[in-house]
C-alpha cells in the first residue's frame, strides 16, 4: 500500500459558538481572517549542581488560546465578549424618533417647554439616522445641532450652519400647544400646554432612525453586565479540494472584550483572545474531527 | 300692562339694542391700536418668518405669537 496523501488543514470555514447548558447555537461568524487553536505547554527543565545541562525534563502546564480574527459583529458577539446581549427591534416602516430627553433643565417641559417632539406626518422618509440636541435661545426660541452629517442628506437635506453643528438657520418658535417643524429632519416638537417660558441653559435631546429593516441597540458597561458566558466553539477549516474537512469543537470557552474598530477605508477587524479550559462532564477540552469525503 | 306703558317699554328696548349696534359699529370702524415693538425679534415656524425691528408696528403679527412677543419683551 502507498503512502496517504499529507493530512492538511487549510483556511477557516465558520466559527459556530454554542450554549453550553442549551447546546443551542448563538449563530455563525463567517467573514474570518483566521481562528487558529494554540495550544501551548511548557517543559520544566530540573537544573542544579555543576551541570548546566538539564538534570531532567517534564512538561509543564499547558494553554490552550483560541484567537478569533473576526470581520463581522453578530448580536451574539456583544453577549458573548461584553457581556450584554443587543436588544433587536423588528422593521420599523417609518422610521423611529426616539423621546425627547432633558439634559439640562429649561427646555424639556409639558407647560413651560417643548412637552414632545414626533416625526412629523408625511415625512418619515427625510428620518436620518441622527442624534440632535435642542438648546435655548430665548424665552420662546430655541436652535437645534446634530451630531454627525453622515446621514444628512436622506430625504430632505439639512446642512451645518456654524461650527458648534446648528443646523437651524433662524431659533425656531415654541408656541403653546403647537408643532414646530425642525427643517430636513423629518421632526417636529410640540410646545407645551401653558405659557412658554423657557429657562436660560436648557438643553434636551433625541435621535432618530430612518426607515430601516431592523434595529439593534445595546449598552455596554452597566455594573449587572459585567459577566460574560461560558461557551462552547465549533471552528470549521475550509473544504478542500480532495474532500478534506476538519472541524474543532471546544467544550468550554471564555472570551473577555471584544474591539470595534473604526478606521479610515477600511472593514473593522476585531481579534478576540478565547480561552479553552476542561470541561468534567466530557473529560476534555475539545474534540477534532478529520474526515476525507471520497464522492 | 297699558298699551301707553308697553309702547314706552317697546321703545326703550329699541334704543338699547340700537345702542349696542351702534357701539359694535364704532368699535369695528376704529382703527386697530398699533403695537410697537420694543426691540428686534424674529419668529421663525414652520412657513411663517417674520423679522421684527424695534419701532415696527407688530399689530400684523398674528396673533398666535403675541403671547410670544409679550414673553420676550418685544411688545
Amino acid at each position: 500500500m502507498a503512502l496517504s496523501d499529507p493530512r492538511g488543514i487549510y483556511g477557516v470555514h465558520s466559527v459556530t459558538p454554542y450554549n453550553r447548558k442549551t447546546g443551542e447555537f448563538y449563530g455563525i461568524l463567517k467573514v474570518l481572517n483566521g481562528s487558529s487553536l494554540n495550544v501551548e505547554g511548557s517543559l520544566v527543565e530540573l537544573m542544579g549542581g555543576s551541570s548546566k545541562f538539564p538534570w531532567a525534563v517534564e512538561t509543564g502546564e499547558l494553554k490552550v488560546e483560541m484567537s478569533l480574527k473576526i470581520s463581522q459583529f453578530e448580536d451574539f458577539l456583544f453577549e458573548l465578549f461584553l457581556g450584554k446581549a443587543p436588544t433587536q427591534t423588528s422593521a420599523e416602516a417609518a422610521g423611529n424618533v426616539s423621546t425627547l430627553t432633558s439634559v439640562v433643565t429649561g427646555v424639556l417641559n409639558a407647560s413651560t417647554g417643548i412637552a414632545s417632539v414626533s416625526a412629523k406626518s408625511g415625512q418619515s422618509a427625510s428620518l436620518k439616522f441622527a442624534k440632535y440636541v435642542i438648546k435655548y435661545v430665548s424665552a420662546t426660541t430655541v436652535d437645534v445641532y446634530a451630531a454627525s452629517d453622515v446621514d444628512a442628506a436622506r430625504g430632505t437635506d439639512w446642512a451645518y450652519q456654524t461650527d458648534l453643528l446648528k443646523i437651524t438657520a433662524s431659533p425656531l418658535t415654541v408656541t403653546a400647544s403647537t408643532a414646530t417643524e425642525i427643517p430636513g429632519t423629518g421632526v417636529e416638537f410640540t410646545g407645551g400646554s401653558g405659557v412658554i417660558a423657557l429657562v436660560a441653559g436648557g438643553v434636551a435631546t433625541f435621535e432618530t432612525r430612518p426607515i430601516n429593516s431592523g434595529v439593534s441597540t445595546v449598552r455596554i458597561g452597566g455594573l449587572a453586565n459585567q459577566t460574560m458566558p461560558e461557551f462552547g466553539a465549533i471552528v470549521i477549516a475550509q473544504k478542500r479540494s480532495n474532500g478534506e474537512m476538519t472541524e474543532l469543537d471546544c467544550f468550554r470557552c471564555l472570551g473577555s472584550g471584544m474591539p470595534i474598530g473604526f478606521e479610515k477605508n477600511a472593514w473593522a477587524n476585531a481579534e478576540i483572545k478565547v480561552k479553552a479550559f476542561y470541561d468534567s462532564a466530557k473529560d476534555g477540552v475539545f474534540d477534532l474531527r478529520y474526515v476525507k469525503a471520497t464522492s | 300692562m297699558s298699551s301707553d306703558a308697553e309702547k314706552k317699554h317697546l321703545k326703550k328696548y329699541t334704543e338699547s339694542v340700537l345702542e349696542t349696534i351702534r357701539g359694535v359699529e364704532k368699535k369695528k370702524d376704529e382703527p386697530r391700536s398699533q403695537l410697537i415693538a420694543k426691540r428686534d425679534f424674529v419668529i421663525h415656524q414652520n412657513d411663517v418668518h417674520i423679522e421684527i425691528k424695534e419701532g415696527d408696528d407688530v399689530s400684523h403679527v398674528p396673533e398666535r405669537y403675541w403671547q410670544n412677543l409679550k414673553t420676550e419683551n418685544v411688545i
